[in-house]
């Protein structure tokens, strides 16, 4: 026979954040249950609202799938004598395993024979198992804030009202927090009115589980979120609302309400002239209702999505949201006044009171950091001929000297202080409204950007300065400062910052040198490189991750890994160019290089373990094939632009066939010492001045 | 001319006063003690012993009482509608926590005009922590059609120390409610009382006092003094504390909290002395909820014992 089980657990508020995830570890932990104590199913399904954790559990069977269990015992040799008597090792065995002696079976194994129990294991009805299931699976649900209440030592999301717990019709009985399972449930809390209390809603019995949706239905609670969020949307789609932009609120107003009922509110047109993300900040966060539009424009109205709505109340409630609207965009107003009274500039000292990190100290000693920071990157970029043709010739020190330190300025803003989530945007707002140029207004809102990978890389010179120092400075600060980011931990987004630091130098083709701009950034600091190891390797793990949203294999993303620290420009150009050669018919070109250059590295590594130079004379040459490698090197060093990648790989493949030869003709590691020195410091010069411009191509993966 | 008193009860007239009267009355009926302010200067209703402090121990507590509260920062020189330095809370401790609270809690809306089939009702999360008490719990701002007019939280640690029942609180913004009841935009426009020919608002009792404080503590005070007055608390609750005396030592605990915020307000804390400045008090608060436990609750009688 198939049964059905119904849980339904009725709950004070429940976080609505915490309802998705909820749910979703509901059925997969009792999936998992149900699985290890041998119960199938057809179907799990989990519903809930702000008020209650619905299960429903199709297909169960009626007693757990038997088992038999196999335990092996003696050796039939030890175990019976030859005329068949049952030595002391079978009984002890039988004993062990509860069984009669004659009813064990012979089994054999590697050739042996041997004494197996095969034991029957008790099967369980599901009404018992369900009664321990059900309660244990849901103390094991993870509590990202579990609470206590009245006398409970445990926690649990919220404090628990009632229990329904029911196989077919049958109530299946256990306590969970002093509350007893049965099938008693409750409608809505104000829509429907109990004789007893004022917020209980009506109590019900569940007439049977297939009609229970249909029971809480006609009780004002709409208890599956697919059609509740289908509402919704609905409602906002038919008032210009914007559901796309807003799916987080759109799946928190799903949860915040039993029987949802959207009504359109409208505020004074006037409001508009505030900045519009003000408004629609109003209007979602705090409130949360759905801003509408026209043609992208925002509309002096707003969708709100009530649950306690009767043709007597409705007036009322509408009026009193739209006062309450009303109310928040008159307080923002007068700070969108009072803010502007003192300009951007003269906020700066007060960034002096604002705390970055503790340990760290303010922002207004973070903003001097970065002007250092910055003025280090404009000189670096000014000295590159590739980063000036894209950015630093476009750059004034002054004008960068002030998009730096209005940077933060809006933090001491009453509207940021208020609504946190528009720092950057007001202090544009603010700089256009006291007209500061369009460009430095800009950096101020963009230099948080990228704010989330795949995030708008932020677009004119300033911003792109101001953005690039602020996340190196962040990163070297909290690693300075121990605030390192583990695992699922990272308060700061470190993380997202590297991928910043990666994204800007890729759009922008910013020729900067990403080790000495942490070196420098360390140097700020007076403590000198705190956690420095660990910041390198953090740096590489994620470097390898942001080349991998790049689609690079991980072989090409190794051998260009030191490049992506000193010069991620070059390394860009080079993995581009090796998933190309990786991409060719034919790979004899690209092994000779590998071969060829793997030779030349092996033998510079014994000129000298730890890299100092060890030099040559080219008088002392023996050999025309050392002489050839020599003109040839030196051609290369002057003819060919190392900086030019194909160019670069074209004229080193012209060196390989000269190094072939050499290599046949010429003994390195001649028995003279002397002329044993030479020819390696020659090599060692080659891979110098050559080899080390280039990839590691021994990281490369190649077909044999 | 003095109010005729047929009104103080009445659902119809909400006046200021009557609303405190309302609740008091109802809390009252529930069993809570209707208990007065405390006379030391303070952030907010949690603020007074008859929270922090009874909230510790296994000795059930049920109250009930106004509460001024101060908050120097928020003064707006009384120009804006819905901001001020200093403000009323009313204040329900019960512990341990009934099963039944939000709905004594919705019944106590009632008894001040509010049905919940009027309005639309939410419970939405809202967790409250105050680091300087090292207190925090889990809970709600209660919504009416749109607007925050209560917090309700159920208190899991107060001074640093884990509560064992549970008390839950429910805090009262009087001054929200009062101007959702009565419809007014502004604060000051809240009618404290009302009689036949005479109404009597907020502004007519508190606009000067606003404006005077705002003054002080964005203006006059004078930081010297409050730093040194700041350290002297600090020493005399700390001699205080080793006596083990809780009740003295706390108020000026309390006296140092207030202190701070004054010089919060007047730009004085650098934010390098600003957490200092806060686990200094959290310290104070720590050692007076655990002299507390010590002295006058059963856990302290039962490890003396």
């Amino acid at each position: 026979m198939s049964n059905t089980y119904l849980l339904e657990l009725g709950c004070e508020e429940i976080p609505a954040r915490f309802m998705p995830g909820l749910l979703k570890e509901l059925s997969e932990k009792i999936e998992k249950r149900l699985v290890s104590e041998r119960l199938s199913f057809t179907s799990i399904e989990t519903k809930g609202t702000y008020r209650r954790i619905v299960l429903v559990l199709k297909g169960l069977p009626s007693v757990q799938a038997a088992e038999v269990l196999e335990i092996k015992g003696p050796p039939l040799r030890i175990a019976k004598s030859p005329d068949g008597k049952f030595l002391p090792a079978a009984l002890g065995f039988s004993k062990k395993v509860g069984m009669d002696v004659n009813d064990l079976d012979v089994k054999e194994l590697n050739g042996e024979s041997y004494l197996f129990a095969s034991k029957k294991e008790a099967e369980k009805s599901v009404e018992s198992l369900l009664a321990t299931i059900i309660p244990e699976t849901l103390m094991a649900l993870k509590q990202p804030v579990g609470m206590r209440w009245g006398r409970e030592t445990k926690t649990f999301i919220r404090p628990i009202h009632w229990i329904v717990s029911l196989l077919n019709n049958q109530v299946i009985p256990f306590s969970f927090f002093g509350i007893e399972s049965g099938n008693t449930s409750f409608g809505h809390r104000f829509l429907t009115k109990n004789a007893t209390d004022a917020t209980s809603g009506i109590e019900f019995e569940v007439e049977s589980i297939d009609s229970f949706e249909e029971q809480l239905k006609s009780r004002f609670v709409l208890l599956n979120q697919d059609a509740r969020r289908q509402i919704i949307k609905d409602a906002v789609n038919k008032y210009d609302g914007d559901c796309v932009g807003n799916k987080a609120l759109l799946e928190e107003v799903t949860y915040l309400v039993e029987w949802p009922t959207p009504m359109r509110g409208l505020i004074n047109e006037s409001y508009l002239t505030l900045p519009h993300d003000v408004v629609i900040e109003c209007m979602t966060k705090h409130q949360k209702y759905f801003p509408s539009f026209k043609n992208s424009v925002l509309q002096p109205s707003f969708i709100l999505i009530a649950d306690n709505v009767t043709n007597a109340n409705k007036d009322r409630i509408l009026e009193d949201n739209q006062h309450v609207l009303t109310a928040r965009l008159d307080d923002v107003a007068f700070f969108w006044k009072e803010d502007a009274k003192k300009p951007l500039m003269d906020r700066v000292s007060d960034l002096k009171k604002v705390l970055f990190q503790d340990g760290i100290g303010s922002i207004y000693q973070k903003l001097e950091r970065h002007q250092k920071i910055a003025t280090f990157i404009l000189e670096q970029l000014n000295n590159d001929k590739v980063s000036k043709a894209s950015l630093g010739s476009k750059i004034e020190p002054d004008k960068l000297t002030q998009a730096i330190w209005l940077s933060k300025s809006d933090l001491t803003t009453e509207m940021v202080f208020e609504l946190p989530v528009l720092q950057g945007k007001m202090g544009y707002e603010y700089a256009i409204k006291e007209g500061v140029s369009q460009e430095i207004a800009e950096s101020i809102e963009q230099h948080y950007w990228p704010k989330f990978e795949g995030d708008t890389v932020p677009d004119n010179p300033y911003s792109v300065i101001s953005a690039m120092v602020d996340k190196i400075d962040t990163i070297v600060s909290c690693f300075y400062n121990n605030l390192i980011p583990t695992g699922s931990q990272d308060p700061w987004g470190i993380r997202r910052h590297v991928f910043g630091v990666y994204s800007i130098i890729e759009k922008h083709k910013l020729n900067l040198n990403v080790k000495d701009l942490i070196d420098f950034a360390y140097g700020n600091f007076d403590k000198g490189e705190v956690n420095r190891v660990k910041l390198d390797a953090f740096v590489e793990q994620r470097i390898k991750s942001f080349m991998g949203t790049r689609n690079y294999s991980y072989d090409v993303i190794d051998s260009v890994m030191e490049s992506m620290w000193t010069y991620p420009l070059t390394g860009f150009s080079w993995a581009e160019f090796l998933m190309d050669k990786k991409g060719d018919s034919s790979l004899d070109a690209l092994k000779s290089i590998i071969e060829t250059s793997a030779r030349i590295k092996n033998l510079s590594k014994k000129a000298n373990d730890n890299g100092a130079k060890l030099g040559y004379d080219e008088t002392l040459f023996k050999q025309e094939e050392e002489k050839d490698a020599k003109i040839k090197i030196d051609w290369f060093l002057k003819s060919v632009d190392i900086n030019d990648i194909s160019a670069a790989y074209d004229g080193f493949l012209e060196i390989i066939p000269i190094f072939v030869r050499y290599f046949e003709k010429v003994m390195v590691m001649d028995e003279d010492s002397s002329v044993r020195m030479n020819r390696l410091g020659f090599l060692q010069s080659v891979d110098i001045s050559v080899l080390s411009r280039f990839p590691d191509l021994n990281k490369l993966s190649i077909p044999k | 001319m003095l109010p005729s008193y047929s009104f103080i009860l009445d659902n119809t007239h909400m006046t200021f006063q009557n609303i405190i009267l309302n609740l008091q009355k109802f809390w009252s009926e529930q069993g809570c003690l209707v208990l007065q302010p405390y006379d030391t200067e303070k952030g907010a209703g949690t603020m007074s012993g008859h929270t922090t402090l009874r909230a510790l121990g296994p000795e059930p507590w049920n109250a009930a009482y106004v509460e001024p509260s101060r908050r120097p920062t928020d003064g707006r020189y009384g120009e804006n509608p819905n901001r001020l330095q200093h403000y009323f809370q009313f204040q329900v401790l019960m512990k341990p926590s009934p099963l039944n609270i939000q709905d004594l809690y919705i019944q106590s809306l009632n008894a001040i005009g509010i049905s919940q089939q009027d309005h639309d009702i939410r419970f939405v999360e809202d967790n409250w922590e105050s680091p300087t008490l090292g207190a925090w719990g889990l809970g709600w701002e209660v919504w009416l059609n749109g607007m925050e007019i209560t917090q309700f939280t159920y208190f899991q640690q107060c001074g640093g120390f884990d509560c064992d029942p549970i008390p839950v609180e429910i805090t009262y913004g009087l001054e929200r409610l009062a101007m959702f009841i009565q419809k007014k935009k502004s604060v000051f426009d809240i009618e404290w009382m009302k009689t036949k020919d005479t109404v009597v608002t907020y502004k007519d009792i508190y606009l000067d006092f606003e404006i005077e404080h705002c003054k002080y503590n964005f203006e006059d005070s004078n930081p010297e003094m409050l730093f040194d007055l700041f350290n002297k608390y600090e020493k005399e609750c700390k001699q205080l504390v080793e006596k083990g005396r809780v009740f003295s030592a706390y108020d000026y605990c309390l006296k140092c909290s207030h202190t701070f915020n004054l010089l919060d307000a007047r730009g004085s804390i650098s934010v390098t002395e600003r957490m200092a400045y806060i686990l200094r008090i959290r310290k104070l608060a720590q050692k007076c909820a655990s002299n507390y436990i010590q002295n006058y609750t059963a856990i302290g009688k039962e490890s003396k014992s």
